[in-house]
């Protein structure tokens, strides 16, 4: 009977009932859309860093990151075919990628232009494995020598970034292509002995795509193969870094993994997660959960404060309705319930509905590329809306108990009106 | 009468001539302190040591020919890894040549000389008389103490501080700064010995004061009042 009560009078007022409906179900609507966007956006992010740099799982020597130094020889492991193996046993891992680092002194031959930089090794064939998405632009191989470029032998092919390029006076790489005249690179290191060694190539392309535009930005670079590069060191299958991509696409669940992979590690190994290689901006991104409850909780108050002045409205206007129902014999609860169930309707109706037409939205935004161009980036950030199947339903729930409790004060102050001053009211 | 005149003569001059070196100004100690280390048409053996944070030391030898300041050319010669590479410095140039690519590259003075604490600019010396403005800050008895700062942001260094020995005018310890003032490098100059008409400390150990890892150099034998052929110093005759 309350609800067929509630929902006549919420009839009888259509303008207001519309009005605050429809603030209930805009409020809704964007709820779902702002989060939506934010879980796109961190998701796009995460995947910037997991598929693009860091992989999943990091395995590297007990206190690498801590090296600041920079001794390029003291945190170095064996990536033997041994431990390859055991490690892509482990269930759940898809590819493993070996990264050795060191610096050294490159060298343009023909402008004879030197400057020091970072030498990252990799390897070819197994980086697209795992950074799938920095190399989904790439067709076929890259880091090869192209046709036509009549190297001398023991010659390796080797990217620069475009720092370094501006920095050793080199000409403009396209994105993942070739360019024409490739220069003769030298590169200047010392190996484990102390012995000066060079490794002799042929700048063959850009760095672009194998460490994102947004994090190069302003680092001078040059990655060879990492064999060459264990060559010239003289340190045999050692590595400083392996990048190690899983199967699942929870970014933020990876942990699991890396404890299965630590456990078939030597002692002095040891698996890390990409959020411990990301730092701070993990830890932020990390914090959706937190900022995607304070967006639903600053609109939803919104929402309260406008119902609690609707719901007042109703109460003055309805005073000498109010006299009469209690006349009739309505108990105090049963009036305070009416409000309250009107309230609920409103709630339920509105946030339901821009639940729907939330999830309406993010569902063709999805299917919308949303880029994001920076300045500092070649390549744009592409935010593909997404929530969880069970978030519209809890947006209507929130809904739902925004709307009972701003109501509840002016439904109290409903049913505690006196009969007689409720009836005398004009 | 005469004779006793002269006499006092040789005295008041032999009494004068350390006052003489005294008067020596900052920019003229700086000019024998530029010709000292890096003397001119010498033939010398090196040994150059580096010592690593793991305590691993790395030993190099080296024939070392110097027609000025400006032509120093550099011939490895242990240890068997390293035998045939050679060094060049031209002027402000400092090229690299080794055998076991065939590949000439040129360097930076602020690079490592050897992947040392040395660098290229401390083993080749530029000129310090026309690179920094130098002042005596101090001075006892015993020693010079100049301070050098750079001229333009080119040099090696931000500043130096160099102790002089009044004696000898040769160095005794250097420091080395950054453009903060922030300590990079010390050197502590020894064992000085004369080879004919040459006189110049024969040791020279750096500690780099970031890192603690030290280097060193040590002039094993010189020959003096050597002539080189133009050849020796030229780039495209490396490797040859």
């Amino acid at each position: 009977m309350l609800i067929r009560l509630a929902l006549k009078n919420l009839l009888r007022n259509r303008r207001r009932s519309a009005v605050t409906i429809s603030t209930t179900l805009v409020a809704s609507a964007i709820v779902m859309l702002s989060v939506g966007m934010l879980n796109g956006t961190y998701r796009e992010m995460a995947e910037s860093f997991t598929l693009k740099m860091t992989g999943d799982v990091q395995l590297n020597r007990a206190g690498y990151r801590e090296n600041v130094s920079g001794e390029p020889f003291g945190f170095l492991f064996e990536w033997d075919e041994s431990l390859q193996s055991d490690v892509l046993a482990v269930e759940g891992i898809v590819a493993a990628t070996p990264r050795l680092e060191t610096g050294g002194l490159v060298n343009n031959q023909r402008l004879q232009k030197t400057a020091p930089m970072p030498i990252i090794g990799l390897d070819p064939d197994s980086e697209p494995k795992v950074l799938t998405r920095q190399y989904e632009a790439i067709d076929g191989a890259f880091m090869v020598m192209p046709e036509g470029a009549d190297p001398e032998p023991n010659m390796v092919p080797i990217l620069l970034t475009k720092d370094a390029m501006e920095g050793l006076k080199l000409g403009e790489f396209s994105q993942g292509g070739q360019s024409e005249g490739l220069e003769d690179i030298v590169i200047t290191l010392q190996d484990q002995d102390g012995i000066t060694q060079q490794i002799v190539g042929k700048a063959v392309g850009s760095a672009g795509h194998v460490l994102p535009d947004f994090f190069a930005a302003g680092f001078a670079g040059a990655y060879v193969p990492i064999d060459a590069l264990q060559r010239a060191l003289g340190v045999g299958q050692n590595v400083s870094q392996v990048m190690i991509r899983t199967e699942t696409r929870d970014f933020f669940n990876v942990q699991p993994f890396a404890s299965a992979v630590d456990r078939v590690l030597p002692a002095n190994v040891e698996a890390q997660t990409w959020m411990d290689a990301a730092g701070d901006i993990a830890a932020s991104l990390q914090s959706q959960d937190a900022i995607n409850a304070s967006i639903v909780f600053i609109i939803f108050v919104l929402v309260a404060m406008v119902i609690v002045n609707t719901s007042l409205m109703s109460v003055m206007e309805r005073t000498r309705e109010i006299g009469t129902l209690k006349a009739l014999g309505y108990r105090e609860g049963t009036i305070r319930n009416l409000f309250l169930v009107e309230a609920l309707m409103i709630g339920l109706i509105g946030g339901i509905l821009g639940g729907v037409i939330g999830q309406g939205l993010v569902w063709l935004l999805a299917e919308v590329e949303i880029k994001i161009e920076y300045t500092t980036m070649d390549s744009a950030l592409v935010i593909v809306p997404e929530v969880d199947p069970g978030f519209a339903g809890a947006v209507a729930l929130i809904a739902v108990i925004s709307a009972v409790v701003a109501a509840w004060l002016p439904a109290r102050r409903a049913a505690r009106m006196r009969p007689v001053e409720a009836l005398a009211a004009t | 009468m005469q004779r006793l005149s002269i006499s006092f003569a040789l005295i008041a001059l032999l009494v004068a001539i350390p006052q003489l070196a005294s008067a020596l100004s900052a920019g003229q100690i700086v000019e024998r302190l530029d010709g000292a280390l890096v003397p001119s048409n010498v033939e010398a053996d090196y040994t150059f040591i580096n010592v690593r944070t793991d305590g691993q030391r790395v030993t190099y030898t080296m024939r070392v020919r110097v027609r000025d300041e400006n032509h120093v050319h550099m011939a490895f010669r242990a240890p068997g890894r390293e035998a045939g590479r050679e060094v060049l410095n031209v002027g402000s140039e400092i090229w690299s040549y080794l055998p076991s690519t065939g590949r000439v590259v040129r360097l930076q003075e602020r690079e490592s000389f050897a992947g040392g604490d040395f660098s290229n600019a401390d083993v080749f010396r530029g000129d310090w008389s026309t690179t920094y403005t130098p002042a005596i800050i101090s001075e006892s008895d015993r020693q010079w103490v100049l301070d050098l700062r750079a001229r333009s942001n080119n040099a090696p260094y931000a500043r130096m501080r160099v102790w002089v020995d009044r004696s000898t005018v040769l160095p005794v310890q250097q420091h080395f700064f950054d453009s903060s003032g922030t300590l990079l490098k010390r050197i502590v100059y020894g064992s000085v010995r004369s080879f004919g008409t040459v006189t110049l400390p024969t040791r020279a150990v750096v500690e780099n004061a970031v890192t603690g890892e030290r280097s060193e150099w040590r002039i094993n034998s010189m020959s003096t009042n050597q002539t080189f052929a133009d050849s020796v110093f030229a780039v495209g005759s490396l490797g040859r």
